[in-house]
Parts: C-alpha cells; sequence; structure tokens
C-alpha cells in the first residue's frame, strides 16, 4: 500500500487561487474554513455568514463559475481555483448587470443575504444567459431571504438576463 | 385614489434606495463586521434541562483554560447594579442565578482569543442542575398543580390605561400579565339572535433574521462602547445604564446595517452578556450566536385564542367576548405589551356595541417570545377573520357581504376615544376581491377563494421621536435620526422626506450613522412607526432648517422670507437664484457655517384613548387567495396570492412593495408549514436545515402585490406606515380559501396537508 | 449544538481545532489513512453533512479528504451495473449519459434533490453515509435495489441500501460505489410533492422467476425511511388495482410511526398514482 499525503494538524498547505481576478498563493491550515479566510484574514467582508451550516447561501461565493457556501467548505480545498466574492464583481468602478439590475430593482432590503444572491444569479447567468423564470425561481431557491419574498429577486435577474441579452 | 405625484420632485419617484451601493457591492457594514483591536471571541454554555435548580456552578477549570480572559458566572453578578433585565417586567437574569427555565437557558459565558478556546472552556465548566417539572405548553401552565416559573414576583410595572383598558401583574397561575379591554354592555348578548363561540390556536415561529444576534462591547474604565444589531439603541441604553449602574451619558450605542431584525433585536440579547465580559477581561468583546442559539434567545408568541361572537340574523354584529393566552415562553420580554396589542386589536375593523376581552401572558419552559411582525394582531386577524367566515357561512351569507356590512368607515373611530380609521377599507375589500376573482362561478371542483382584513393600530405607543437636519455651506444636508435600517428602508424614506422639503436631489441628503452620543432620541423601530412618527419629526426638522435658511437669506438679501425659496443649494427669488455656499461664506467667511434644526413628534397623551394616546395610524393588509385542495392527500396548493397595504402615499414606491411581499411570504410560511416543533420542553427543529421557511419555490404561480395610495396618512405628504400589514392576513385568507374548496374548517395554524386530509376523512 | 449531559455547548466549523489531513491519490491509500487515523474514520467529501457534525460538537483527529480520490468519482455501465463511485458528485451523477440513458426518471428526481449549490458539492455517498432521515438519496437507492459497496485496510464488504439503513456501518471502511443492477429492465418513478411531510420512490424490474417485484421506499422528515416490497403478475393488471395495491402495501407499515395515519392514507393515494406512472418509460 502506497502513503497517502498527510499534512499534520495545524501545518499549514500552500495553496494557489486566483481569487477575483489576482492570482495568490497563501499558507493555510487543513482546518481553516474559507469564509474565515476570506472575511478575516484577506479581509472581504462582503459576502456574510448566517447560518453557517451551507443551507441558507449569504455566503455564497464562485469557486470556478459554480456557487459554493463559503461556511461549508476549508479554504485548502479552493487550491487550483478561480474564486469570485462580491468584491470582485463589476469593472472599474462599475456595478455588473447584475449588481445594477438588484439595484435598481431594489431587490434586496436588509442586505444580509444580497451578494450572495447576486453571485448565485450571476452563476446562473454565466451559464444559462437567458434562463425562464421557472429556470430563474429554480435556481434561485437554493439562497434564503427573509425579507423580501423573491418576486423582487426573480425580477432582477431577468432585468439582468435582459440588459446583457 | 392615488396621491398626486407629479407635484413631488422625488416623493413617490423610482431610483435605487439610498443604501443600494453599499449593499450590492458588500459594502454595507453589520455588527457582525465589526472587528476592534485585541477583540476577543465569546461563547455562551447553555442549559440542556428546561427546568431546574441551579445547584451548583464551578467554573475553575474554565478560567485557567488556555485564551481565556473572563469567566462570567452568577458568582460574578455582583460586579452590576441589576443582574436582571426585561420591559415591564425584569425577569431575565445575565446569567442563570438560581435556576434555568428553559433549554437554552443562559448558565454562563466565557471569553477567550478564539472561538475554539472558548468552546473548549465552556466544556470544563461543571454545572449541577435539579430537574423540575416543566410546564412545556399552554396547557401545563394552566394547570395549577405545576410549578410556577415564578415562584416569587419580579420587579414589574403596568403602565398608566386610558378608557376601558387595564393591566395586571400576576393575575393567575403562570401567567406574567394581564391585559384586559372593554367598552359597552355585556347586556348587548342577550340581544343577539346568534352567539358563537370558537377556539383558534396560533404556532410559534422564530424570526430567523440572516444576521444573528450579535454584540461587539468595549469598555474603558467608566465608558461602555457597543456595537450592536438591536433596532432600539436609545431604550437599550437606558436599561443598560439601570443594568450597570452607569449614567446614560457613558454609554455608546452604535448601530450599524442590520441584517434582519422583525422584533426579535430590541432591548437586552447579547449586550450584557458582552458588556460584563469586556469589564472582567479588559478587551473588547464579541458575542455573536449560532443560528441553533437564535431561536434560542427569541420566538414569536403561541397563542390560543377562544372568541365568543354575538351577531344578528342579517349578520350585524353585536358582541365580542375574547380570552387569548399567549405563551409567553420563559422570561417576559415583551410579552406584556404584546398582550396589550392582541388583546387590543381582537375586534378587527368592525362595529361593535360590547367589546370585552382578556390577554393572558402564560409562562412555559420554552424559549422566550418577543416582538414578531405582527404584534399580537398576527393572532388576532388569525382568530378574528377566520371565525368571520365560519359566521357568514352558518348564516349563508357571502363572506364579503358580511364584512362590508360591518367593517368601520373612514373616519371612524376604532372604538371610543381612539383615532378614526384612516383607509378606506371597503374599498381595499374590493380591490383584492376583485384581484382574485372573487364571486367567479365557473372554479373547478376543490378550489375555493378567501378573504381577509389583516388589522393593527400602527404607530407604536408612548413615541417621542427627535430628528436634526443640518445644512452645510453648500446645501448638501445631513439628517441625524434613530430609525435603524433593518432593511424597511428608513433610511430612503426620511432622506426623501428632506430631499423634498429642501428641494435637493436625494443624492445630495446623507442620513448620518446611528450613534447615541449624536443622534437624537427615538423610542425605537417598530410597530411599523417610521414615516409616520419619526416621519413627522423629520419633516418638522426640515422646515425648521428652510425656514433658517431662508431667514438668514432674508436678511442678506433685504427681502422677505417668505418671497423666498430653497432649492438645488440656491436661494431662489422669482428668476434670480442666488447659490447658498456664496450668501453663507460672505457672512460666515471662508470657514463657512451649517444650519441645522430639531423636530420633534409624539402622539399627545389623552386619557380618553384606551392606549392613553390616541392611535397614529391604521395599519391595514387586505388579503385574498385561491387555493386547490388535494382531496386525496389532503396537499394544498395556493395558485394565487394578493395582498395590498395603503401606504397613504408611497414615498418609494418599490419599497412599500416589497414590505407588503415580504411580509406576505412570512404569512404564507406561517400558513402552509413553518413553525418550531415542540416535544415537550424540547425543540426539535432548531436548525438551520431543519427549520423550513419559504424559499424562491414556495411562491404561488401568481403572487400579486397592489400598493394602494389613499393619501389619508398623517406621515409626510399623506403617508402611512408598512411592514406588518401585509402578512396579516395571509392565513385566515387561505383558511377561509380551504373551507370554500372543500367544506372543511382549519383553526389551528399551520394549515397542513395532514389537517386538512383528517378533516376530509371527519366529514365524510 | 453539542450536547454534553445537562449543558449545550454552541459548536461551530469556525471553533475546530487544527486536525491532521490526508489526501489519498486511490483506494489503496484511503486504506492506509484508515489505519494511521483516528476512530471512526472522518471522511470529507461534499462536506454538506461533514460540516452539519461539526456543528455537533465533531472533533476529529484527522479528516480523510475523499476529493482527491478520482477512482470514487467515476460512473460507469459494466455487465448490466451501474457503478456509481460514492465520490460523484450529485450534478455529475444527474446528467450522466449512462443514467439518463436508463434510468431518466431517476436522473430527473435526482435533479430536484437539494439545490444548485448542494448537487454542485455534494455526493451520494456523503448522501447514504448521513443517514438522515431528511434526505433523498436513501430512498433512489433502496427502490433501485442498489448495493452499498464498502472498502478498508481489512477487505470490501457490501449491504443493501435497505440494509444499511438499520445496519452498522462497516468498521473501518469507506463507501466506494453504489451498485445499481441493470438486469431486469428496472423502472423508477420519485413524488417529492409532500416533502418534507412524505417522498415516495417506486422501484419495478422484472422477477428472476417471472412477473415483477416492486420496492417501494417512503421517506418522511420524522421517521427513518420505511421500505415494503410486492410483487405483480402484470403491470397493466396492478395499474387497474393500482388503488387496492397500494392500500395493501402501505397497511404494512409499522404502527408506531410519526404521522403513521396521514403517511398511510396519504401514502397509499401517491403509491396508487405512482404505480399508474410508472409504466410511461424508464
Amino acid at each position: 500500500m502506497s502513503s497517502p499525503n498527510i499534512v499534520s494538524a495545524g501545518e499549514e498547505i500552500e495553496i494557489t487561487v486566483t481569487l477575483n481576478g489576482e492570482t495568490k498563493t497563501l499558507a493555510v491550515p487543513a482546518h481553516q474554513v474559507l469564509a474565515d479566510l476570506l472575511r478575516e484574514q484577506l479581509g472581504l467582508k462582503g459576502g456574510n455568514v448566517s447560518c453557517a451550516s451551507g443551507v441558507c447561501g449569504s455566503c455564497t461565493i464562485l469557486a470556478d463559475g459554480e456557487p459554493v457556501a463559503a461556511c461549508a467548505q476549508f479554504a485548502y480545498q479552493m487550491d487550483g481555483k478561480t474564486l469570485t466574492t462580491v468584491e470582485g464583481l463589476g469593472e472599474n468602478g462599475q456595478l455588473s448587470a447584475v449588481q445594477k439590475a438588484f439595484s435598481e430593482h431594489s431587490a434586496f432590503q436588509c442586505g444580509y443575504c444580497t451578494p450572495g444572491m447576486i453571485l448565485l444569479a450571476t452563476a446562473l447567468l454565466e451559464q444559462n444567459p437567458a434562463p425562464t423564470r421557472d429556470e430563474i425561481r429554480t435556481w434561485m431557491s437554493a439562497n434564503i431571504c427573509r425579507c423580501t419574498g423573491y418576486e423582487m429577486i426573480i425580477e432582477a435577474v431577468e432585468l439582468a438576463a435582459g440588459e446583457s441579452a | 385614489m392615488t396621491a398626486e405625484r407629479n407635484i413631488y420632485r422625488t416623493i413617490g419617484s423610482g431610483g435605487p434606495r439610498v443604501d443600494a451601493a453599499e449593499k450590492v457591492t458588500g459594502r454595507a457594514i453589520y455588527s457582525t463586521d465589526i472587528d476592534r483591536p485585541g477583540m476577543l471571541h465569546a461563547k455562551i454554555l447553555r442549559s440542556n434541562v428546561a427546568h431546574a435548580k441551579l445547584v451548583k456552578i464551578d467554573a475553575s477549570k474554565a478560567r485557567a483554560a488556555p485564551g481565556v480572559h473572563a469567566v462570567l458566572t452568577r458568582d460574578e453578578l455582583d460586579q452590576v447594579n441589576s443582574p436582571v433585565y426585561g420591559y415591564f417586567i425584569k425577569d431575565q437574569p445575565i446569567v442563570a442565578m438560581d435556576r434555568v427555565r428553559y433549554e437554552g437557558d443562559t448558565l454562563a459565558a466565557v471569553a477567550a482569543e478564539t472561538e475554539a478556546q472558548a468552546e473548549a472552556a465552556l466544556a470544563l465548566i461543571n454545572v449541577e442542575l435539579e430537574e423540575l417539572p416543566s410546564v412545556p405548553d399552554l396547557d401545563a401552565a394552566l394547570d395549577g398543580s405545576l410549578p410556577e416559573l415564578f415562584e416569587e414576583a419580579p420587579m414589574g410595572i403596568v403602565p398608566k390605561y386610558g378608557a376601558g383598558a387595564s393591566g395586571a401583574l400576576r393575575p393567575i397561575h403562570n401567567a406574567c400579565y394581564l391585559f384586559s379591554y372593554t367598552t359597552g354592555s355585556a347586556a348587548a348578548f342577550d340581544g343577539c339572535d346568534h352567539v358563537f363561540e370558537d377556539t383558534f390556536e396560533f404556532s410559534r415561529m422564530h424570526h430567523l433574521h440572516l444576521e444573528p444576534f450579535v454584540t461587539v462591547a468595549e469598555t474603558s474604565g467608566e465608558q461602555i462602547e457597543i456595537w450592536t444589531s438591536g433596532q432600539n439603541p436609545f431604550p437599550l441604553r437606558k436599561e443598560l445604564s439601570r443594568v450597570f449602574g452607569m449614567p446614560e451619558n457613558r454609554i455608546t450605542v452604535h448601530t450599524p446595517y442590520i441584517g434582519g431584525g422583525f422584533g426579535a433585536k430590541n432591548n437586552c440579547k447579547t449586550e450584557p452578556v458582552a458588556i460584563l465580559l469586556s469589564k472582567m477581561a479588559g478587551r473588547p468583546v464579541r458575542l455573536s450566536l449560532t443560528v441553533e442559539e437564535n431561536f434560542l434567545t427569541n420566538t414569536q408568541h403561541a397563542a390560543r385564542l377562544i372568541v365568543k361572537t354575538g351577531v344578528m340574523n342579517d349578520g350585524r354584529f353585536v358582541a365580542r367576548e375574547s380570552t387569548i393566552y399567549l405563551d409567553s415562553g420563559a422570561y417576559s420580554d415583551a410579552s406584556p405589551l404584546v398582550a396589550e396589542k392582541a388583546g387590543y386589536r381582537i375586534p378587527g375593523p368592525y362595529r361593535w356595541d360590547y367589546i370585552q376581552t382578556d390577554c393572558y401572558c402564560m409562562m412555559t419552559n420554552t424559549s422566550p417570545a418577543g416582538p414578531f411582525r405582527g404584534f399580537g394582531g398576527t393572532q388576532t386577524t388569525w382568530a378574528s377573520e377566520s371565525q368571520i367566515d365560519m359566521i357568514a357561512r352558518r348564516l349563508d351569507m357571502d363572506p364579503i357581504d358580511i364584512r362590508k356590512k360591518n367593517l368601520l368607515k373612514l373616519g371612524d373611530p376604532f372604538v371610543p376615544g381612539e383615532s378614526g380609521m384612516d383607509s378606506d377599507l371597503a374599498y381595499g375589500l374590493d380591490l383584492v376581491a376583485k384581484e382574485i376573482g372573487y364571486g367567479d362561478k365557473d372554479r373547478p371542483a376543490n378550489r375555493g377563494v378567501g378573504l381577509s382584513i389583516g388589522f393593527k393600530d400602527g404607530g407604536g405607543v408612548n413615541k417621542p421621536a427627535l430628528a436634526r437636519v443640518k445644512v452645510a455651506t453648500g446645501g448638501d444636508a445631513l439628517l441625524q435620526c434613530g430609525t435603524a435600517e433593518i432593511g424597511q428602508g428608513a433610511k430612503t424614506a426620511m432622506s426623501r422626506v428632506v430631499a423634498e422639503i429642501l428641494k435637493l436631489d436625494p443624492a445630495r441628503v446623507t442620513f448620518a450613522p446611528i450613534n447615541t452620543d449624536h443622534t437624537p432620541f427615538d423610542q425605537g423601530t417598530n410597530a411599523s412607526s417610521a414615516i409616520t412618527v419619526m416621519g413627522q419629526a423629520v419633516e418638522r426638522a426640515a422646515h425648521k432648517v428652510r425656514d433658517e435658511i431662508l431667514e438668514f437669506a432674508a436678511t442678506q438679501l433685504g427681502i422677505a422670507a417668505e418671497k423666498l425659496d430653497l432649492a438645488d443649494g440656491m436661494i431662489v427669488n422669482g428668476e434670480e437664484k442666488h447659490p447658498l455656499n456664496l450668501m453663507v461664506m460672505g457672512y460666515y467667511g471662508g470657514t463657512g457655517f451649517e444650519f441645522s434644526a430639531d423636530g420633534y413628534f409624539k402622539s399627545p397623551n389623552d386619557h380618553e384613548a384606551p392606549l392613553e394616546s390616541p392611535c397614529v395610524f391604521w395599519e391595514i393588509g387586505w388579503g385574498a387567495v385561491e387555493v386547490e385542495v388535494d382531496p386525496d392527500t389532503g396537499r394544498l396548493t395556493v395558485h394565487k396570492l394578493v395582498v395590498s397595504g395603503d401606504a397613504g402615499a408611497a414615498i418609494h414606491p418599490l419599497v412599500c412593495r416589497g414590505q407588503d411581499e415580504g411580509a406576505a411570504v412570512m404569512g404564507l410560511g406561517q400558513a402552509l408549514f413553518e413553525t418550531m416543533q415542540y416535544d415537550g420542553t424540547v425543540l426539535t427543529n432548531g436548525t438551520a436545515l431543519g427549520y423550513r421557511v419559504p424559499l424562491a419555490s414556495d411562491i404561488p404561480a401568481s403572487f400579486v402585490s397592489i400598493t394602494q395610495e389613499q393619501g389619508h396618512g398623517p406621515g409626510p405628504f399623506g403617508s402611512k406606515g408598512m411592514g406588518e400589514g401585509g402578512m396579516l392576513p395571509v392565513a385566515s385568507a387561505i383558511a377561509n380559501a380551504v373551507e370554500d374548496a372543500v367544506s372543511v374548517r382549519i383553526t389551528s395554524l399551520p394549515i397542513t396537508p395532514q389537517k386538512i386530509l383528517k378533516a376530509l376523512r371527519e366529514k365524510a | 449544538m453539542k450536547i454534553t449531559g445537562q449543558v449545550q455547548i454552541p459548536s461551530t466549523q469556525f471553533g475546530l481545532p487544527p486536525f491532521a489531513l490526508a489526501r489519498p491519490a486511490n483506494l489503496d491509500e484511503v486504506c492506509a489513512a484508515i489505519e494511521k487515523g483516528g476512530r471512526p474514520p472522518v471522511f470529507l467529501a461534499g462536506g454538506t453533512d461533514l460540516f452539519l457534525q461539526f456543528r455537533s460538537g465533531l472533533r476529529p483527529e484527522m479528516v480523510i479528504d475523499l476529493n482527491t480520490v478520482a477512482e470514487l468519482r467515476t460512473i460507469s455501465l459494466e455487465n448490466e451495473t451501474l457503478h456509481i463511485g460514492a465520490g460523484a458528485r450529485h450534478a455529475a451523477g444527474l446528467t450522466h449519459p449512462d443514467i439518463s440513458a436508463r434510468l431518466s426518471r431517476l436522473a430527473e428526481a435526482w435533479e430536484l434533490l437539494g439545490n444548485v449549490r448542494v448537487r454542485g458539492m455534494a455526493t451520494l455517498g456523503g448522501n447514504l453515509m448521513a443517514r438522515n432521515n431528511r434526505y433523498e438519496g436513501p430512498l433512489f437507492a433502496a427502490a433501485l435495489n442498489a448495493q452499498l459497496c464498502f472498502q478498508g485496510p481489512g477487505g470490501a464488504a457490501h449491504i443493501s441500501a435497505e440494509e444499511y439503513w438499520t445496519a452498522e456501518t462497516p468498521a473501518n471502511m469507506v463507501l466506494s460505489r453504489i451498485e445499481v443492477p441493470l438486469t431486469g429492465n428496472p423502472r423508477f418513478v420519485y413524488d417529492r410533492s409532500l416533502r418534507p411531510i412524505m417522498t415516495m420512490a417506486l422501484g419495478l424490474s422484472d422477477a428472476p422467476v417471472g412477473g415483477l417485484s416492486a420496492r417501494v421506499a417512503i421517506g418522511s422528515q420524522w421517521n427513518a425511511p420505511q421500505f415494503l416490497s410486492f410483487g405483480i403478475d402484470r403491470l397493466s393488471d396492478a395499474q387497474a388495482n393500482a388503488q387496492d395495491l397500494a392500500n395493501v402495501c402501505l397497511d404494512e407499515l409499522p404502527d408506531d410511526l410519526e404521522d403513521g395515519d396521514y403517511i398511510r392514507s396519504a401514502g397509499a393515494a401517491i403509491l396508487a398514482r405512482l404505480i399508474q406512472r410508472i409504466g410511461e418509460d424508464t
């Protein structure tokens, strides 16, 4: 039997990630949660941690374009991946199409779920630029919003899809 | 009926909310984002026994654990002035003293360098609890043979009430409060053709605000500074002043953006523990609760409502006698206030000859219940609007007709001594009835429609509000007011009021951060009161500062102030425009000046009004729903949900729409499935995975919200508050629709397939 | 929450002490890691369930990361048996051409499981290993008469999906794959219209001795999954008498189920509908 690679407790693992367009090499211990790396270590406090159970999606970020709960992943698991947080959206100080739609349509209230919702919607439109309303609804059911009742969020995603068309 | 929007620059227009840029970019700062140098992490040790004497608690090993800077048990409570806090009744200890009263009750707390160290230290605290018989629910609370949660009376007050209203502490076994209201004569029942008595059960939800309860406390010698996710910074400050024996001017409360509250985030929650640990450790302390702990901190009130209603053959309402039991959980929290409102609202917006209501707050060994969107109005609308349909069917009347026959008209006082209705109730009812297709005879089998009118007084009680508007040299405005932005759009609404009055682009109005040292007093962000109460204070402040500016301009120009106007930072005199900044610097020099004025509003006291002050406005939520029942499984499908609120005048239309829709979806969840499930005293679904809340996939195929602007509100420009009304009618509208569809009546929440199927089988 | 006797401690993944991390490249190395690490072994695949366990107080000495084991993610069709690697993400399983081709109704049901985030990260293996009443993987597996194949330093073991629910997890082993037999023209249909109160999977396959075997798996939020089975001669007969057949079948449920009356009653209605629907295609 060959021996598996074993990192001892507390020992740091070197990872390379492309985070919001910038390639970084970081050293992280295995037990560091991704949300902790992003918020506490890298100062990216845009994404919010709520249930910390992988259920509500408030902490959603994009890993290789897929929506992922940052509270339910270890930082080291992101090695080799391209990550996008809300801070990485938009260009040259301009809001992205999804951000703009959420803003113009007031598709938020307290805002705690909003960065996660926007990233979730961004992933949808990258994979499916012209989704039907049903497809939007199904996709966006991944994340909880306690304030809006969802209709205005779905309309904002439609708006963003229309803008990018 | 719409406000004349074309005469306003800003009011009623579209455009992003003032907090949009921050929230869509993630730059918005919440209490969970606050980081202070040297900050420690706190964790709470909680009881796993529902009712027990705290025989022993030994934290010596925890104190010695790595990274630990402070450990708080009852042994440290001599450091405070008052170890208990509460609203009317000061019954909740910072940490358990002689007993614990629910699974989750606070036993101890630790502050350490890391969360891992805090957790490890908690495990080293030795606790011995001696179980007592427990009181799991209302039936148990009413059972005189089970123990009282409070054997001795905690310190408590009964506020002054006006005509017909009264309150009492500890009225019966295991009740902490009773609110009663009466008007008219009981003899009215004698003249009734029919008297119907029905009992309704209302479920318990948790707010599930996405931002947890969280406080960062930093203390130093004679000063306490906190950043906390709380909706009422000033009353909080006052209570902390009492608890810690420190004057209010040594306590600073910062209120960053709040990630949802829905009522939970009021008065002491995480603050006392965080502050005390910080004092003990000499370092800033962060206490942020887990989602599991949130369920153990504050919830909605479950309730039993026994409603006896006397009517005439023609459907006229005559008399209503109600007994309401609220499940207040283990500590009183806001229960007496909820009892006031549940007891007050049960008659609904109808005419009565006689009303008699008793509302009891019963104590049980479960999570403490407190303010929750609807605040008693959710419970009462469930019962009242369900019973009205039941009565209509018993009298063979159309449910819409029986309502219209009895609805109060515009201007009619709710009860003697009260303010008059400020919405045309029948108009709103017709609006939602039309939208749902009420009266369409062509409905397929097993489908039905139901209507409901949600009703509550809005604007709060005893609510003084102060605001300050400052205008800097160039005409840009700063608004200081203590209404917290919890998502409801308060910052946007208030900023627009200022912008409208000063004729400024809203982008030129900055809503200043809330800091109790600088922000003028506000009683709290509650009761849908912001636009009608604080809004009037803001309006007055804006008018006053405008007057001051024009008085100044008048002296500079030698023209009467009445002839001048202020717009876009210019003094306008007919065709002439004089830049304000030049005028200011011309007089005050290059260092400029800032105009400043305060506004105050409080609904005047009046002993004729039952709650000592006539209600500021009436919050109405009209609802209509179309459902389909699967008779083989009881499965309930909501095909269409219609809700409508009357904004009076919509300051920002999408904000109003969002309030109605968000509230309605909360009501939908409560109606169909969302509930805290207790097995005795054990909460079995108090986790993110276990507690089902509405998702986007739960929204009905057709969901329509109609924002009315009837224009009768007391707020600026005729506005009325929103935020709770949309939740109130949904459950009863659905129950009414189910009866319409398959002729069974569900009187308890949630309206589940199991209950429907059982009722169908029993009917057959 | 971590519950210890009379107290509750709010545990989270942010309070995890450091642990040793094994990153095996193949199943042999997984077995070596199992030998080295703590008891029972703690595996990280999608992480959905593991992070919930952290919140219940799990504090492992070693975590064995299965995401580096490519062979756990493979899905293949061999000898009329579908081999689904335990580490295959839901998203990969439900879109796999062999599954879409041979069990399209399974693929459809699988697409409804969880949400887009969960389907992208979580694995079928993790779903089965969690033994969580709310998870639907066990129902799919049991209705399809799947076998769970484990591997460990001491050898291999397999156990039917149905038996796994109540059996002990084979000690010091990793679930390596789920085997779904495609002999006997298996058909599958699923109803989750009453989720989370009840969901139901129905699997049908040709019985070796003639006729058809039906397997019913009923999930409900407050009970362990219930597994029922019955034989029928011809599908057309069964469909003609679907309600009677369903009533008889559901009568076999134990008396002590939470919501038992409802599950029996509404369950019979749902089963009757599934029997009607199952003929349509695979």
